[in-house]
């Protein structure tokens, strides 16, 4: 067996043991399984939503953009900063809700405020779409991480099926309070090994960080360190692009489902803010990700496709065996991380938003984590298909649903503190914003400005929420009464 | 616990500035620090503006924090339902 290999098995081998333990005592009700029976701490909320900044997105994507675009991957670290704090004043009153009316998803929040399914169907919906291509990602990440450290031993469909087969036992198995304790080790895990190689490999290069940007300005590639960088054909980045790419991702980032769903399991209040207000000193450990990528530009001039740049230096800048080791593990741990928060979260949501509105009687407990867990299992295998079998362009794909991901903002947003938002308006807003979106994506040369598509998409929202709620009846105030609390928290 | 006003004055402080940061992250407020020199903590210019900003996105946050749990009295939340 490589050398490189050991410190990726150990790590599985710990990520197994830690997601099964949980399971042994809490996953017996649907509470258990998909909110941890609402105990969450502040410690574990954190490394659980952390995963958010450290996916296999950013810990391949981060370093790849800052190899080709240079400064524009300060956009990362960027909306990372101010994704979170909506949650500051949307997470706790969303935990209320839920402990008074038994909620664990958006979708059944909103689709209660605003007395209608179709809009509960509809968001839940959304959020689905935007998850498979999400967690496709994430174990596409793996596979390749694997085949690099196993020197090619495991291709990368048995690589991905391996981890992932992991983590599909310890979701099925513990639910809620598996991924929390498996996202602590893997989140410590990612921090450590993060700044090592961000530190180390400007050093071993260049001498040290300072020298190593230094180097670059005084190359021709100076011109990427000078926000905002560049676009992805190495031309300059406008401001116009760079700023709402940063705008429409701090919105959608609250909006992701799974982040809702922890600030269900979360134990009081306290423990949402005090984890908001922690996040940032999470996105820092994003700096020496980018790090990573900066020392490649002078060193590895031609790597064409950019994502693969941190791989492509674990094979060829001839480090230490156990290095690149420790370099994989790290990337598992980032991928995994994500992956088994969003398989959960996908299965919750696609049973109790979009079965159980349609099931003929109230559905038992049993049934219910049941068909939980046969979801996560379908979710599993589709992404599991799309990553290893399927060429479809995800990339395209994921960038699509971010767009469309914003769009609950406005619905999110109308939920908690516009009392005269009818379900009518948000569902015209939502639909129009979403085709909006989807335009401007297919067919970009159509925007007036620069814009992200999704920044359309948002204006044609909230016109439509603002208009057609006007327009139409009131919801009743009876209804209205648990949303009606004062201030914004 | 109830409160009897609408929202908090620290609140409207609190969201103000952190408005003001992002201002300072996107364009306008970021063209001015769109440099590589001088470098900051071996980072440049640029860069270190931003993590600059993150620092201070996490002091007001920190102090909105105190005084929320303050207000909310000794080690009490502010949560209703349980």
């Amino acid at each position: 067996m490589p050398i490189e290999f050991i410190p990726c098995l150990v790590y599985l081998g710990i990520a197994l043991l830690l997601g099964m333990v949980p399971g042994l005592s809490v996953a017996k009700s649907v509470s258990g399984y998909v909110a941890g029976g609402r105990t969450l701490s502040t410690v574990l909320l954190y490394f659980v939503l952390g995963a958010a900044v450290f996916s296999s997105f950013a810990f391949l994507g981060g370093p790849g953009w800052a190899y080709s675009r240079g400064a524009a991957a300060f956009y990362i670290l960027v909306y990372g900063m101010f994704g979170m704090i909506p949650f500051y004043f949307l997470g706790p009153r969303a935990r209320r809700l839920g402990v008074r009316l038994g909620f664990f998803t958006q979708a059944e929040i909103v689709g209660h405020r605003f007395d209608s399914r179709t809009l509960q169907v509809t968001v839940a919906l959304l959020s689905f779409v935007a998850l498979v291509p999400y967690l496709t990602l994430q174990i596409k990440g793996v596979g390749f991480i694997l085949a690099v450290a196993s020197r090619g031993a495991l291709p990368e469909w048995q690589g991905a099926l391996l981890a992932y087969g992991i983590v599909t036992f310890y979701v099925l198995y513990s639910g809620m309070m598996g991924v929390s304790w498996t996202s602590v080790f893997m989140g410590l895990a990612m921090m450590t090994i993060g700044w090592i190689f961000g530190l180390y490999l400007p050093w071993k290069f260049y001498g040290g960080v300072q020298a190593m940007f230094q180097a670059i300005a005084a190359s021709p590639h100076g011109v990427m360190l000078v926000p905002p960088g560049l676009t992805g054909s190495g031309a300059p980045w406008d401001w116009w692009g760079y700023s709402s790419a940063i705008l429409i991702s701090v919105l959608g980032f609250c909006c992701w489902p799974h982040f809702f769903m922890r600030s269900m399991a979360a134990k009081d209040d306290r423990s949402i803010k005090l984890m908001v207000v922690l996040y940032p000193t999470m996105q820092i450990f994003m700096v020496p990700i980018l790090i990573i990528g900066f020392s490649a530009v002078l060193r590895f001039a031609d790597v064409k496709e950019a994502d693969t740049i941190l791989p492509f230096m674990l094979q060829h800048a001839g480090l230490s065996p156990w290095l690149v080791g420790l370099a994989s593990a790290g990337t598992l741990a980032a991928s995994m991380h994500t992956g088994d928060a969003i398989m959960h979260a996908a299965g919750t949501v696609g049973v109790r938003d979009v079965l159980m509105p349609f099931w003929p009687r109230p559905m038992s407990d049993r049934l219910e984590r049941a068909l939980i867990r046969v979801l996560v299992l379908l979710v599993a295998a589709t992404a599991y298909y799309f990553a290893v079998a399927s060429h479809i362009s995800l990339v395209a794909l994921l960038l699509g649903s971010y767009g469309g991901v914003a769009q609950i903002f406005p619905t999110l947003i109308a939920t908690f503190y516009w009392k005269r938002a009818t379900a009518a308006g948000a569902m015209a807003g939502l639909l129009a914003g979403i085709a909006v979106n989807m335009v401007f994506l297919l067919e970009p040369a159509w925007r007036p400005l620069p814009l992200h598509e999704g920044i359309y998409g948002l204006a044609a929202n909230v016109l439509m929420l603002v208009g057609v709620s006007l327009w139409t009846k009131p919801v009743a105030q009876a209804r209205l009464q648990e949303y009606s609390e004062p201030g914004w928290d | 616990m109830k409160r009897t006003g609408g929202v908090p004055r620290r609140h409207k402080l609190f969201l103000g500035l952190v408005l003001l940061l992002l201002g300072l992250c996107i364009w306008p407020g970021y063209l001015p620090a769109a440099r590589i020199e001088p470098y900051l903590f071996g980072l440049p210019f640029g860069l270190a503006w931003i993590v600059l900003c993150l620092l201070a996105v996490f002091a007001v946050l920190l102090l909105t924090f105190r005084a929320d749990m303050r207000a909310a009295g000794k080690g009490k939340d502010g949560s209703h339902a349980d």
